[in-house]
């Protein structure tokens, strides 16, 4: 009987300390601005040359429907000649953000294909790129630095 | 009397010989003269007859050709006389169609991302089969998707991704494949090719397949080809440096991508290098 209670007191306890920490997270993930947040993890990490491309011309990278994102961002390199990018964004729920999960797989693979032969100098880059998810938040990171740049953004998705 | 008479008549005789001489005289220096007057005449109105000839013919060719409607032949110069810059609404009917050089031209937002007709790795081997932009009819290769656009300028750079690795004969091949097939799309457009922009000294030092005297060669191909095709050609003088490199300022770390200010400097030399209407 004893240890019953102690079971269920156990049990009850993990069950609101989960309710608590996903309110919580939920709430903090809430209130990224994904803007601000690309903006200053560009200015804090060593890309070169990038620009914030229009969320008119993200299309033509990413593919993506515009009714899956709710916010987004996108740099990449200006002069292109690097593969260097960052995107971030945020959908409205778990579905939408696993097809924009799928969206970055390919425009990575469309990437690898495009500098494979026309700068393999640079491929390191993308087999060292990191694709990350925070909720219904996706980043992708192409750089040099990619461990930094988690680093760093993961100050913004703790 | 009779020999008064005869004496008389001698006299006559005299003054008359002297008279006749004179006449005779006289006759024969107008009839020099008048040969004289003749034969310049003639060879005038010969010239006169040779020039009026030589026009004549000129004119009736020239008639033949307006009643035939054909052109009339006038060497064609591919090069352009720098003049002020033009206004920026003159590139709103321009395309510009390339390979990350100018792909960059877009993201620097030097020209309206709707009129770049380029992608990251382009090459005269893939520009005729590579679908790089977003059309009605889905993904298409550069020159489908000008069937899309009415352009009345189109701005070609290509060969920097070739030029290291694909014999010069073939590039110009293609290149001159490439230009017919845009000239039949759209016969009214003004075509300008541009040259390939060099590379930096330290890029063309570490990898001789990029040395600038190559990428100049190479140039030289694209006016000869200008010139051929009666389309215009612009150089890249305005990114190379006193020795023919690009400046390093202008340069990526790559030494051969380029930053926004060598754009800036490519978009004034193309705003002063523009066909006079």
């Amino acid at each position: 009987m004893k240890t019953r209670i102690n079971y269920c007191q156990v049990l009850f306890f993990i069950i609101i300390i989960l309710i608590f920490s996903s309110c919580n997270n939920k709430k903090y993930l809430s209130d990224i601005d994904v803007k601000k947040t690309s903006e200053e993890v560009i200015a804090n990490s060593l890309f070169p040359s990038m620009i914030d491309v229009d969320i008119g011309n993200i299309e033509k990278y990413y593919e993506i429907e515009s009714s899956n994102i709710e916010d987004v961002s996108l740099y990449i390199n200006a002069s292109g000649g690097f593969p260097d990018e960052l995107f971030i964004s945020k959908s409205e729920d778990k579905e939408k953000a696993d097809i924009i999960h799928k969206n970055i797989e390919k425009r990575k693979e469309i990437l690898i294909e495009t500098f494979r032969d026309y700068q393999p100098d640079e491929m390191y880059k993308l087999e060292e790129s990191q694709i990350l998810r925070y909720g219904n938040y996706n980043i992708f990171i192409v750089s040099e630095n990619s461990d930094e740049v988690v680093k760093e953004i993961k100050k913004y998705f703790k | 009397m009779k020999k008064r008479f005869t004496k008389r008549s001698g006299i006559y005789d005299e003054v008359n010989k002297k008279w006749v001489i004179i006449l005779l005289g006289l006759i024969t220096f107008i009839f020099i003269i008048f040969t004289i007057i003749s034969i310049n005449y003639a060879v005038n109105q010969v010239e006169k007859d040779n020039f009026i000839g030589q026009n004549s013919s000129e004119s009736s060719s020239s008639d033949i050709s307006n009643s035939d409607n054909l052109p009339i032949e006038v060497s064609f110069i591919p090069t352009i006389t720098e003049h002020d810059p033009v206004e920026y609404s003159y590139f709103t009917d321009a395309y510009f169609i390339g390979d990350s050089i100018t792909v960059g031209l877009g993201n620097y937002s030097i020209i309206n991302q709707s009129n770049i007709v380029a992608d990251i790795g382009l090459n005269l081997q893939t520009i005729d089969t590579k679908k790089i932009i977003n059309s009605p009819e889905g993904l298409v290769t550069a020159l489908k998707s000008l069937q899309f656009k009415d352009p009345k300028k189109i701005y070609i750079m290509l060969g920097s991704n070739g030029i290291s690795w694909q014999p010069s004969a073939v590039m110009v091949d293609k290149y001159s494949s490439f230009i017919d097939q845009i000239k039949a799309q759209h016969p009214l457009a003004d075509i300008y090719i541009s040259a390939i922009p060099p590379v930096t000294n330290a890029k063309q030092k570490s990898d001789a397949r990029f040395a600038n005297s190559k990428i100049d060669e190479y140039n030289l191909t694209l006016l000869e080809i200008a010139k051929e095709k009666k389309v215009y050609y612009l150089n890249s003088s305005i990114l190379k440096d006193e020795y023919g490199n690009l400046i390093d300022l202008y340069a990526e770390k790559d030494g051969m991508h380029m930053k926004k200010e060598a754009y800036q400097a490519l978009f004034e030399y193309y705003s002063r290098h523009t066909k006079k209407d």
